[in-house]
């Protein structure tokens, strides 16, 4: 009783300018200091929120509805592929053809497999979702007219234009693009995340039989979860595309499909910005090791999921939650 | 929400604090930077180190500086893979402000990194062939040789010791095309014909099914990349009885002495192409063999010499130009660099293709060795499709 | 003919490699719940363990495999006993960390092996080929399809046949009630995660006659092995055999008669098996 009356109480006021502080520090690290970074260092902040978005998004239907996907990648990569098919074959680099096209497609591609995979739950979800993803890896790698002559995958991406003219993107605008783009739908997946429909996710994770007794339709809820989980996916890997100059079969297949999976697990699985945690994490850690040690930065990067695991078993996210509680609650006792 | 967010943030701004510019140096003596994207994870970590020799080696003899600047080596791991490579790629470009990159193997990577680079104003290199297309960018450095011109002589030789039709094993990627398209083109033009292409895919375990395929013919011919796939198809194709004799190519650098050695009698007699033979009687090389074998403790093969040769070049051009690295100045001065190499004379076209000695190599135990005797030199090879 | 039974042996003695491959994983997964992406990373091990004890010290060939085989599980019952063994029913756990496994092992590998590949390597008397229907074929693959029937046979009976395997099965079906009958599941499933590492150790070291051992080998043949189990299911001895040889045989059909369209055979069976079955030909029902 006395940790519920002091949470109460000392909620509304510390946390207000707390998060006033957070909020501020945030627009300044995220917003404003990469203008004077070197192009790089925005390259490389431009990826991690790529793969925040794209881990986010998986979230929904990894953390919330508990259905260890092993195939996001392959709707990723469908957006990407997008991208790069319109620019080689037709020479189409306009946003606003290749953004929402991309996006189509993997919320396409999606709706069929989804059919296929919400089948099955548990173990054999993320055999089927991998053996999905597979297949179009392997059809990536083997029709000709989704290959560049000479490599495995397409090359010779650029940036995307806008149609206006003589004014073309710079890798600061589109690194802006890319944060207003990650920022909405963040902001987005929070009101999924918060709404009746996110609750009723939550709700089939922890007893499926239970809702399905309630009355709710749980194969539906699951299916427009998949789907939903999905387009961000797609929105992720469009942007990636336009990112990364290159798009290759491996973006469609089982290696890019574990990055989401495990920046949740490092980060905090269900929780909203655990994600974002774990790709900075991922993305930050890899970096840095293979520069300072080419040869064994996958120790280093092994290590740090082993000692995750180990130390800070429910998510980095969630475990400097805690910490922070603790700190600016030196008396209290409440719980995350 | 608001309780992640804050060490989230922290976590952020301290990653931001570490990659802060390297602060530009005010000494007048500024090193010039060379980058290197080399292999030390992946299928073909253990070339990475071995071209890393090379280029070690090329360094320490020029002192490490040109014209008073100090040289510094910048290394990348490629992990095997394009994405990855271009990634690095960039760094260098962006972060380093490199302006000599001595580049990734495989040719997926070329292809990747070709568009990028382009405009770059960056003198960029292959570490072992790569296409024509690439030479019209001119900005690469395309070492020893386009992979055509690399595997003509195969051709050429199979023709001239008597066989009439042959089949082809060919890696199904870019590299591996290019590879058997230069046997091909070598033997045709001799009057062969080929009466059979056999395509595998890149990572094959098992050949067998592919071997157990094969028309009749006079010869057979392969590529598959790296020492891996090399030696299982080799050896399986002895399991398999396959009576046909077998022509290689690359074969000095995917098969070194440790690898022949335990392959035994299954590569005994083998002929095909090699760029490098260690072994060759030369006084530069027989000096470039001892030098190296002091400095590493191993006898260098095909890689080192690849990467050597590259790193040569570049510092000979950086010398002539008087230690300035900027593009306009270092390509010309590059293309017209003329040396003598262990691997043979070196000179260039002025599109950046090597213009140096081909091997036809056997297998062989010599004095207790297995070792890639040379049996023929083709001196001066040339892709065919060049115009003189 | 004599190409459709080549052919058929290419497939058996690979799908018998496969087979060994997936059904340590296999187990694991039915039995403790536990999906344990290093696996593949295991099998490597093994393998270059066997490398070592054979070619390297000159050691008789099933000296090889024994030692292959126990280099494996030791370095798996490490992982289980030091990690693993405190995340049971944490599916996600589990992943992270084999996964972190995957990296440190594949690294660690390169540093004690160097990256070089080492060569297909095969007991004395079973280098060499025979005379089959006037073609030749290497002995080492008939071998490989022998020993793996007999392999197979010994897990069914482990499986099906003892009281080991009893308490095994009892475990998947209801755990309380097995541990309420006074057996000890922590030690059986250390036990069993053992065993499960051996066979992919001795895997490694059988299936280097075929293939050889490099460094990059761990994720293939994990992806080989979660293949295998797609199209097999999950938990038992025999839909890993049968996954592995209809695999195994599918691809080297596929290989030989359309070559450019090898890997495409192997997922396209995948998805098929997963649209008529979604949990595996013998798999239990999902």
């Amino acid at each position: 009783m006395g940790a519920i009356d002091q949470e109460a109480l000392a909620r509304p006021r510390q946390e207000k300018w707390i998060s006033v502080v957070a909020y501020g520090i945030a627009v300044i690290v995220v917003g404003i200091l990469p203008a004077f970074l070197s192009s790089y260092i925005q390259g490389v902040i431009t990826r991690f929120l790529i793969f925040a978005l794209f881990s986010v998004g998986y979230n929904v239907v990894f953390g919330y509805l508990g259905l260890p996907s092993l195939g996001h990648a392959a709707y990723f990569g469908a957006g990407g592929y997008v991208i790069a098919v319109l620019k080689m074959h037709y020479d189409i680099d306009l946003f606003w053809v290749g953004a929402p096209l991309g996006i189509l497609m993997a919320t396409f591609i999606a709706a069929m497999f989804g059919i296929l995979a919400l089948r099955v739950s548990g173990i054999y979800f993320l055999l089927v979702t991998f053996a999905l993803g597979q297949l179009l890896y392997s059809v990536a790698w083997n029709v000709k007219w989704l290959n560049t002559p000479g490599m495995q995958g397409i090359a010779g991406l650029s940036l995307p234009s806008f149609g206006t003219g003589g004014w073309t993107l710079d890798p600061i605008s589109f690194y802006y693009l890319v944060l207003v783009i990650t920022v909405i739908c963040i902001y987005l997946i929070r009101k999924i995340a918060n709404s009746p429909f996110g609750h009723a996710l939550i709700g089939i994770r922890e007893g499926e039989g239970r809702m399905r007794t309630l009355g709710y339709n749980t194969w539906l809820y699951k299916y427009f979860a998949f789907v939903i989980s999905v387009i961000f996916s797609g929105v992720a890997g469009v942007l990636f595309g336009y990112y990364n100059y290159v798009i290759s079969p491996t973006h469609l297949g089982v290696g890019t499909s574990f990055l989401p999976m495990c920046m949740c697990i490092i980060g905090g699985t269900g929780t909203l910005l655990g994600p974002v945690i774990g790709a900075a994490l991922i993305i930050f850690v890899e970096l840095f090791a293979s520069i300072m040690t080419p040869e064994r930065w996958p120790l280093t990067l092994g290590g740090l999921f082993v000692l995750t695991i180990m130390f800070a078993r429910e998510g980095v996210g969630v475990y400097l939650a805690k910490l922070w509680n603790k700190m600016s609650h030196p008396y209290g006792s409440i719980k995350s | 929400m608001k309780k992640t967010i804050i060490p989230f943030l922290a976590i952020m701004f301290v990653f931001s604090l570490n990659f802060a510019d390297p602060i530009e140096n005010a000494v007048a003596a500024e090193p010039i930077k060379v980058g290197a994207v080399l292999n030390f994870t992946g299928p073909a970590a253990m070339l990475g180190p071995l071209f890393k020799n090379g280029i070690v080696m090329a360094f320490e003899e020029h002192n490490n500086q040109i014209a008073g600047r100090p040289l510094e080596l910048i290394v990348e791991d490629g992990a095997t893979d394009a994405t990855t490579c271009l990634e690095k790629v960039r760094k260098l470009v962006e972060r380093d402000k490199v302006k000599i990159i001595i580049g990734p193997l495989m040719g997926d990577a070329h292809v990747a990194i070709a568009p990028y680079i382009k405009n770059k104003k960056v003198l960029i290199t292959t570490l072992y062939c790569g296409t024509l297309d690439m030479a019209k960018d001119r900005n690469w450095l395309i070492y020893p040789t386009t992979l055509v011109g690399l595997t003509v002589p195969v051709g050429w030789y199979a023709h001239d010791s008597g066989h009439r039709t042959m089949v082809m094993i060919t890696s199904d990627y870019a590299g591996g095309h290019g590879f058997m398209n230069g046997v091909r083109l070598g033997f045709e033009q001799k009057g062969g014909k080929i009466v059979q292409e056999v395509f595998v895919p890149v990572g094959t375990a098992d050949f067998g099914p592919y071997i157990s395929t094969l028309k009749d013919a006079d010869c057979v011919s392969f590529f598959v990349p790296n020492t891996g796939e090399s030696s299982r198809l080799i050896t399986q194709y002895r399991e398999f009885g396959v009576k046909m004799p077998l022509y290689g190519t690359t074969l000095a650098s995917d098969l070194p002495e440790p690898v022949m050695k335990e392959l035994g009698d299954k590569v005994i007699g083998l002929q095909g192409q090699a760029a490098y033979v260690w072994s060759r009687d030369d006084p530069i090389n027989n000096k470039w063999v001892a030098a190296m074998k002091k400095r590493f403790g191993q006898i260098p093969g095909g890689l080192e010499s690849n990467s050597y040769a590259i790193t040569s070049t570049i510092l000979t051009a950086l010398e002539s130009t008087g230690g300035d690295e900027s593009f306009d100045k270092l390509w010309p001065a590059a293309v017209k660099v003329k040396l003598n190499t262990p691997q043979g004379k070196l000179s260039y076209t002025p599109d950046g293709v090597a213009i140096t000695d081909g091997y036809i190599v056997e297998a062989k135990v010599k004095d207790g060795m297995y070792v890639w005797d040379p049996i023929k030199v083709y001196p001066q090879v040339l892709d065919p499709r060049i115009k003189k | 003919m004599e190409q459709f039974v080549i052919n058929m042996l290419n497939g058996l003695s690979y799908g018998m490699v496969l087979f060994l491959i997936a059904s340590g994983m296999s187990i694991v997964m039915g039995a403790m719940n536990i999906t344990n992406l290093a696996h593949g990373v295991l099998y490597m091990v093994g393998a270059y363990v066997g490398w070592t004890t054979a070619v390297k010290y000159g050691a008789p060939f099933v000296i090889g495999l024994v030692a292959g085989g126990l280099g494996a599980g030791i370095v798996g019952l490490v992982i289980e006993r030091g990690f693993l063994r405190h995340l049971y029913k944490k599916p996600n756990e589990q992943v992270l960390l084999t996964f972190g496994f995957v990296y440190i092992l594949t690294n660690l590998c390169l540093w004690v092996w160097g990256g070089w590949p080492r060569m297909p390597f095969t007991a004395k008397v079973l280098a060499g080929s025979i005379e089959i229907m006037g073609k030749t074929y290497p002995k080492a693959r008939l071998a490989t399809i022998i020993i793996g029937f007999v392999l197979a046979i010994i897990l069914w009976w482990l499986q099906d046949r003892t009281r080991i395997g009893a308490m095994v099965r009892a475990g998947m079906d209801n755990k309380e009630m097995t541990m309420g009958l006074g057996i000890n599941l922590e030690r059986v499933f250390a036990s069993v995660f053992f065993v499960a590492s051996c066979i992919a150790g001795v895997a490694g070291v059988l299936g280097a006659q075929l293939l050889g051992v490099y460094n990059a080998l761990g994720l293939e043949i994990l992806l080989l092995a979660l293949i295998v189990i797609i199209v097999g299911g999950v938990g038992s001895i025999q839909g890993a055999l049968l996954g592995g040889l209809l695999i195994g045989v599918i691809d080297a059909f596929g290989k030989a008669l359309f070559p450019r369209l090898a890997m495409f055979t192997m997922y396209f069976t995948m998805i098929v098996v997963l649209l008529l079955r979604p949990s595996g030909l013998l798999g239990r029902k999902a």
